[in-house]
């Protein structure tokens, strides 16, 4: 499938802008429900795990959900 | 009034029922006079064809305050500011015309000088414009260094219009007077202390923890912290307060000092209450109505009237037959009690004569020469120091995604919001990027809804004034709250950068995307070095400075004796130690107040606040600790007891010691135990080494500054055991969790 804009309107957004802000929004969520079920203890630098969650969840998005 | 009403045919009442109801409320006066500034600033830029109208209306949003004084005060310092910056540009531009890195690396340099000198004083506006102002200038000028000049010129014009205007609109549009609210505040500290004061006395270290006090207490401290501010408005609006300004900033001080002294009274005064103090201290009625009498005298000062009674000085004593029936902690709990007292009659003393010199009731007009002000404090303060750190590295990282992604638009709005953002942060560093997310993003919506669908059906001069005035009128008058203040000021600063009014006035969706995509990295950037390289998380932060804490108390008690040289290495360690333990638990505070509830656990706000007083208790007596170690070396004190002294200060450093690296390191009731053990101990031998030392001819000097001496090491360890009392109702390993 070919890479291609999302268009909203006459805007044009890249598909990685939106890939890594879902990815953004999904890492928030799942930083919240580790932080309420504190199982972010066991990890040893949270802020490092955030970044590397980002980057994971924005590269799942972006191969299944919107083609980037 | 009285003319009018019989003309109209009314009653004085009806009258003045009928103008009550149409008085405007402060809020409404203060919106007004900003939107009408506002106006008439953009009307003048625009017609006089200036370009950049929209930083001028910048000076006039964010130097709008509650009083004219205030308003002009703040006005001067970005006035002065953007001089400074204006020098400073031009100057960097011309040495590193073609040196990119080095430029960088001189302005990090400046922008990190600046930063660090904006914690140290009430005037950090001066110091926070003159370093957002320059990259502003720098970056804004392109790639033609030529036109720098233009940019900088343009800069200073447009600041001090805006200045101008609004100090013109408060000064003659319902102006509120700065002196009249400094001195209304002086005068309500002063009623406050003299509260306080009695309030003390009447409890005579009864344990009470009065809601009405405490509320006393929070006013009286509240008041003292607003003076500063207050007086920097008012000796610029009155020229009588300028003349006077060294002398009330002595008063500030010895006002805040006095805060101090009757705490530290109060809490000397928890050892008293099963002794009757009066017979033990023979003078202590007359003393007390003696300082009774200054205050009411300072009152009657302030409020414009002389002084009616003539100040007597007097001095305390513990009786000394009275006082060898009672054990020498008692007598050395007495001598810290009258010492605290005699500190309290010095400063009324002197808050007296500098109040009846400023209202000139003195006979011999005293001027504060140079050398009473104190200088600056050399000091380093270390949390300033991670403020700056990370101000440079959200700037490095910003100037880096500039040089290395040069396609990316809007880089000069990044680049200016990134400093004066990052700039701010030293101000308020428990500023965490989420909660920027809405105020910016509802205010950019906002502004972008106005720039696109409103202002091109706008026609002519009047209706953009009518915009102008409506959005700020609202947004002022919405927003005005002091605990509203940041997103006020983030609505204004949207609203003039999104809206771009000029002289040539363009419509472009592409801006707006630009800078919405730059507030994004921002936040991001924000977000990142709240964590890299110095974690400013709350817990994180709540514990290291608690470590740091007993740390430098440790230190202060385990350093035997005071070093020689007063400017050498260990008097500067010690004086860095010193301002660590009296500055850590004021800072604390509003780092306690960020904690999560999740890491607080079952902690409620009352039992951390009370951590925070033991804390701040606990550096009081090592203040008063160094302060009798520093008269012991130089009175002798007798060798069996030194022993003593020296065994007990060795088990309280190890406390310290336990406590930096674990805060609840040691239960409550086993210390209470080890401390009325020790205490048993050491009076036995007080007795005998007393005994003896008498048969040796000890002075009275050495015996007061033998009970000054053990006054203060059982106060440091009361105070000890009161903070292992508190710390227990923490959960600090949950605290110190890892958590996102």
């Amino acid at each position: 499938m070919i890479p291609h804009e999302i268009a909203i309107g006459d805007v044009f957004l890249p598909p990685l802008l939106v890939a890594a802000f879902l990815g953004l929004l999904a890492t928030i969520v799942t930083a919240h429900l580790l932080n309420r079920y504190r199982l972010s203890r066991y990890l040893y630098n949270p802020p490092l795990a955030f970044i590397a969650m980002v980057t994971i969840y924005t590269i799942l998005i972006g191969t299944f959900l919107i083609r980037i | 009034m009285a003319t009018v009403c019989k003309n109209l045919g009314v009653s004085a009442q009806a009258f003045s029922n009928l103008t009550n109801g149409f008085s405007l409320s402060q809020r409404f006066k203060g919106a007004f006079k900003t939107a009408l500034a506002l106006v008439i600033t953009y009307g003048i830029a625009l017609s006089m064809g200036w370009k950049n109208p929209f930083w001028a209306a910048y000076a006039v949003a964010f130097c709008s305050l509650a009083t004219a004084g205030e308003s002009l005060h703040k006005g001067l310092l970005r006035v002065a500011g953007t001089f400074v910056a204006f020098f400073l540009t031009l100057a960097l531009i011309s040495l590193f015309p073609q040196d990119r890195w080095l430029f960088l690396g001189s302005l990090s340099l400046y922008l990190a000088f600046c930063n660090y000198m904006m914690g140290g004083t009430s005037r950090w506006y001066f110091w926070q414009v003159a370093a957002f102002t320059v990259p502003l200038l720098a970056f804004g000028a392109g790639p033609e260094v030529v036109n720098a000049f233009d940019k900088v010129v343009l800069r200073a014009q447009m600041t001090t219009l805006g200045i101008v205007v609004y100090s013109v609109v408060s000064v003659l549009l319902w102006p509120t007077s700065t002196r009249a609210l400094f001195e209304g505040t002086v005068e309500k500290l002063a009623a406050g202390q003299h509260n306080l004061f009695r309030s003390y006395f009447a409890q005579q270290g009864k344990k009470n923890d009065d809601d009405d006090l405490r509320g006393l207490r929070n006013q009286v401290v509240k008041g003292a912290g607003a003076l500063e501010d207050l007086l920097n408005g008012a000796e610029i609006e009155s020229l009588e307060v300028w003349e006077v300004r060294h002398a009330w900033r002595q008063c500030i001080r010895q006002f805040g000092e006095l805060n101090t002294r009757l705490d530290r009274w109060q809490h000397s005064l928890d050892k008293l209450h099963e002794l009757d103090v009066e017979r033990m201290v023979p003078g202590l009625p007359g003393y007390m109505a003696e300082i009774d009498t200054r205050f009411g005298q300072i009152e009657q000062m302030l409020s414009g009237s002389p002084p009616t009674a003539q100040l007597c000085e007097s001095s305390l004593r513990l009786d000394s037959k009275e006082g060898s029936q009672l054990s020498h902690f008692h007598r050395a709990a007495i001598v810290l009690a009258i010492n605290q007292l005699q500190e309290i009659g010095r400063l009324t003393q002197a808050l007296f004569n500098n109040i009846s010199s400023i209202r000139g009731f003195a006979t011999e007009q005293k001027t504060t020469s140079r050398a009473e002000r104190p200088r600056l404090s050399g000091t380093l303060d270390l949390d300033r120091i991670a403020s700056v750190v990370r101000m440079l590295s959200t700037l490095w990282l910003a100037l880096l995604i500039w040089i290395y992604l040069p396609d990316l638009p809007a880089y000069s709005v990044l680049l200016n919001l990134t400093v004066s953002i990052s700039l701010s942060l030293l101000i308020m560093p428990q500023v965490r990027a989420p909660s920027l997310v809405k105020p910016l993003f509802l205010s950019i919506l906002f502004a972008a809804v106005v720039h696109i669908f409103v202002m091109p059906r706008l026609d002519g001069f009047m209706a953009l004034a009518l915009l102008i005035f409506t959005v700020t009128f609202a947004l002022g008058y919405l927003y005005a709250q002091p605990h509203q203040k940041l997103s006020k000021i983030i609505g204004f600063a949207m609203f003039f950068l999104l809206t771009s009014v000029d002289t040539v006035q363009v419509y472009n969706f592409t801006k707006i995307a630009n800078i919405v995509l730059a507030f994004a990295l921002l936040l991001g950037l924000i977000a990142l070095t709240t964590y890299f390289p110095i974690s400013f998380q709350p817990e994180k932060r709540f514990l290291h400075l608690l470590r740091r804490f007993f740390r430098s108390g440790e230190y202060l008690v385990a350093t035997a004796s005071l070093p020689a040289n007063p400017w050498g290495l260990e008097s500067r360690r010690r004086a860095f130690h010193l301002h660590e333990v009296m500055t850590i638990p004021r800072k604390l505070a509003p780092w306690g107040g960020g904690l999560s509830r999740d890491a607080l656990d079952k902690t409620s706000p009352a039992q951390l606040q009370s951590i925070l007083n033991s804390l701040e208790t606990l550096g009081w007596h090592v203040q008063e600790l160094t302060a009798a170690r520093e008269e012991e070396s130089s009175n002798a004190v007798p060798h069996d007891l030194n022993n003593d002294l020296q065994a007990w200060r060795t088990s309280i450093e190890m406390l310290f010691a336990r406590f930096s690296s674990k805060p609840d390191a040691e239960d409550h009731a086993t210390l209470r135990k080890a401390l009325d053990g020790l205490l048993e101990r050491i009076e036995e031998g007080i007795e005998e080494t007393l005994d003896s030392a008498g048969s040796r001819n000890l002075t009275p000097e050495n015996e007061m500054n033998v009970y000054q001496l053990l006054g203060a090491y059982r106060g440091l360890s009361e105070a000890l055991v009161t903070y292992a009392r508190c710390a227990n109702y923490v959960n600090w390993p949950r605290l110190a969790e890892d958590r996102f």
